[in-house]
């Protein structure tokens, strides 16, 4: 069965362009020009995943996000021209599952909607998962040990939680305040700093250069992705 | 003078007369036959009136001086002498004087303490008067206008002030000097008195006038003076953060329209690019790498690529030339900027190998991320379009002098001889060797300025020390309490 995805997009060439794109890989696709227009199909099509663009000629992308999520949890990725870190993360932080911005090349657009499928559907499944692995990089939940190739290695309690945190959303972006709440806890604030430390001794024990990671990439601006097989 | 002189006559013109008056009853009385102690008694009566007339305690007693003699002269026997034959005159005498001056002192004090209170009641009227107008005005030159005429009226000589602000400094700099150094009531200078306007936070103004003209003042007039001077800066406080607040709305609402404006430059200029490089992302998908289509559609790629780092550059640039406008800074660290812009270039050349070297420990730097990242992505854009593929490029990043260091070498010519430094000049570019087959460079680079000096930090352009290529070296500032060694995990 192929997957439908819903395509928001006010701007003709970019949607001709996203269509095109989905049809080579088999995903069956609606368009919307608008966000009225969106909301509608929204409620009566059935719908796999939302490409959603922010800036729409009636309404606020975020809006749409806002709504969407009262009463559904499919698959949102934010296609964006908008430069503003905020407005990223205010979507990620609204429910969005990923976002890209323009201009983005066809085969970042066909990653980005595999991952966000891969999730949904790893996120609703009923038996709870115990091990995960990206590339050489494993981690066993009950033995609570991380593993660079199958060698154990030792993190702190807090690295370790930070690692988890990003296995379980492999391939998403999570923001700096997400992430922040996650392992400091709510009430913690918006200090960046010691997140950002945090992550630079984690990047030291699992990336050959913590400069050019392979596991947990930087998103400037908006917080960090962990790269997903 | 005149004036307490003509007061001194009233005065004694009234004593002299009510005397007399007086005197002419009591031998009337006598005429008549009746007790002394009547004349005694209007002779008193005769006091009281002249101290309610009079000013001042003195008045008073006198003429309980002069009464008694009065009465010793004109009805004690011997008549018409100082002299009395019955020794119990004397008692009377003495009650008589006492009498009367403890009536003639309490009256006068009724009267003082009237004055007291009327006096008090007009200066109360005068300072609310003050407040009420002072707290309606809302501009400089009216609040100027305003306490200048109730100044002058209240005092009757001519008080003058300044009001500073960026045309008047310059005036009585040496005084405004002296209140700004020191929290001082006043200052004398030159046969001037001069007094602070003090507000919550600095200075306000000056108000000053003859030395002279305020040693005549009272006590309490001294103290109206200066609660009218604490209204007045009260008053020039408000007007001035009123006035600052005005200019703060003025300049967010710039703020917006210029984010907006950015905001749609952006979106506008990157849709389309947008549909051109997945359009011809997707001619080559479906072409051989080896047909001219592909080779086509790979041109378009790249210049549609170019033209999507000059958007970036431009929206940069004007973020950072809106001058006045802070850049927002955060704590974040090097290693994390520098590979996530070498993440951005290898989407399109990720032949190209890239060497980076950081320090075991974190270096967390103080800059907006993405403009960094911004400047990075330049140089690095540069040094491919300077290099031949084959050639690698190294970012070294390390601490030195509370600074952080970003180094950036190719391994390409170098500069050939040219100046470096003029490459950062407004749109420079090398035309003699690159203009044909490669974009001008010199809008990036003269960005990479503009983004490190916002950053008050250097860039500068030289040849490498161990091998031929060219080599920039940027410093941004480090403070030393976020040194990375206090905040490690």
């Amino acid at each position: 069965m192929n997957q439908t995805i819903l395509v928001v997009e006010d701007d003709v060439q970019i949607r001709k362009f996203i269509c095109y794109c989905l049809e080579n890989n088999n995903y069956q696709y609606i368009t919307a020009s608008n966000g009225q227009d969106a909301l509608r199909k929204i409620f009566y099509e059935n719908i796999d995943l939302i490409l959603l663009d922010l800036g729409l000629p009636d309404m606020d992308g975020v809006d749409i996000i806002q709504r969407l999520r009262e009463f559904s949890e499919i698959p949102i990725i934010v296609v964006s021209a908008r430069d503003k870190d905020k407005d990223k993360a205010d979507a990620l932080e609204l429910g969005a599952d990923d976002y890209l911005t323009k201009p983005f090349s066809a085969t970042e657009l066909v990653a980005r909607i595999k991952v966000a499928f891969r999730h949904f559907y790893r996120y609703n499944q009923v038996q709870i998962q115990t091990y995960y692995k990206v590339k050489d990089l494993s981690i066993d939940l009950d033995k609570r040990q991380v593993y660079l190739n199958d060698q154990p290695i030792h993190v702190t309690p807090l690295e370790y939680q930070l690692l988890v945190l990003f296995f379980k959303n492999a391939g998403k972006v999570l923001t700096t305040d997400m992430i922040i709440e996650e392992i400091y806890g709510k009430g913690y604030g918006h200090d960046t700093q010691a997140l950002r430390a945090l992550m630079a001794g984690l990047r030291r024990k699992i990336e050959k250069n913590p400069a050019t990671p392979q596991y947990i990439l930087t998103e400037i601006g908006v917080g960090y992705r962990m790269v997903d097989e | 003078m005149k004036m307490k002189f003509k007061s001194y006559i009233h005065s004694l013109l009234i004593t002299v007369i009510l005397l007399v008056i007086a005197s002419c009853v009591g031998l009337f009385f006598q005429y008549l036959d009746w007790s002394e102690i009547t004349i005694v008694l209007i002779y008193i009566i005769s006091i009281l009136i002249i101290s309610l007339l009079t000013k001042g305690y003195i008045y008073g007693i006198i003429s309980s001086i002069i009464a008694t003699f009065l009465f010793n002269y004109f009805f004690t026997a011997p008549y018409y002498t100082l002299l009395f034959y019955d020794s119990r005159y004397f008692i009377t005498f003495i009650s008589m004087t006492l009498t009367s001056i403890i009536v003639s002192t309490l009256t006068s004090r009724i009267q003082l303490s009237q004055n007291q209170a009327y006096k008090n009641a007009q200066n109360m009227k005068m300072l609310y008067e003050l407040t009420n107008h002072l707290s309606k005005i809302t501009d400089k030159q009216r609040l100027y206008d305003e306490v200048y005429h109730i100044l002058n009226q209240y005092f009757h000589y001519p008080i003058d002030f300044i009001f500073l602000d960026y045309h008047n400094e310059h005036k009585h700099q040496d005084i405004i000097d002296c209140f700004r150094n020191e929290n001082q009531k006043y200052i004398i200078k030159d046969m001037y008195i001069f007094f602070p306007l003090y507000g919550v936070s600095r200075l306000l103004g000056i108000l000053f006038f003859k030395d002279d003209n305020f040693q005549h003042m009272d006590e309490t007039q001294k103290h109206i003076f200066y609660l009218m001077i604490d209204n007045i800066s009260l008053a020039l406080d408000r007007i001035y953060s009123i006035e600052e607040q005005l200019k703060l709305n003025e300049a967010s609402i710039k703020e917006h329209y210029r984010s907006n404006l950015l905001r749609s430059i952006s979106h506008d200029l990157r849709t389309p690019l947008s549909g051109i490089m997945g359009t011809s992302e997707m001619i080559m998908g479906i072409n051989q790498p080896t047909s001219s289509s592909y080779h086509l559609a790979q041109d378009i790629y790249q210049e549609a690529d170019w033209l999507y780092l000059m958007v970036q550059n431009i929206l940069s640039l004007t973020k950072v030339q809106e001058g006045k406008l802070v850049i927002h800074k955060e704590y974040e660290a090097i290693e994390e900027v520098i590979g996530s812009a070498i993440s951005h270039v290898q989407k399109n050349m990720s032949e190209r190998q890239i060497e980076v070297h950081v320090p075991d420990e974190v270096m967390m730097v103080a800059m907006d991320a993405q403009l960094i990242q911004q400047v990075i992505i330049n140089l690095l854009d540069n040094a491919f379009k300077h290099t031949s593929n084959n050639e690698k490029i190294v970012i070294n990043a390390y601490k030195q002098d509370h600074q952080c260091y970003l180094v950036v070498e190719d391994y390409g010519d170098g500069f050939l001889g040219e100046d470096p430094q003029k490459l950062f000049g407004m749109f420079y570019t090398q035309h003699q060797s690159y203009s044909d087959s490669f974009k001008g460079v010199g809008l990036g680079l003269t960005i990479c300025k503009a983004i490190i000096e916002a950053h008050q930090g250097t860039i500068e352009a030289k040849e490498c020390l161990n091998h031929q290529g060219a080599q920039f070296i940027i410093t941004l500032p480090m403070e030393d309490e976020y040194e990375s060694n206090n905040i490690s995990c």
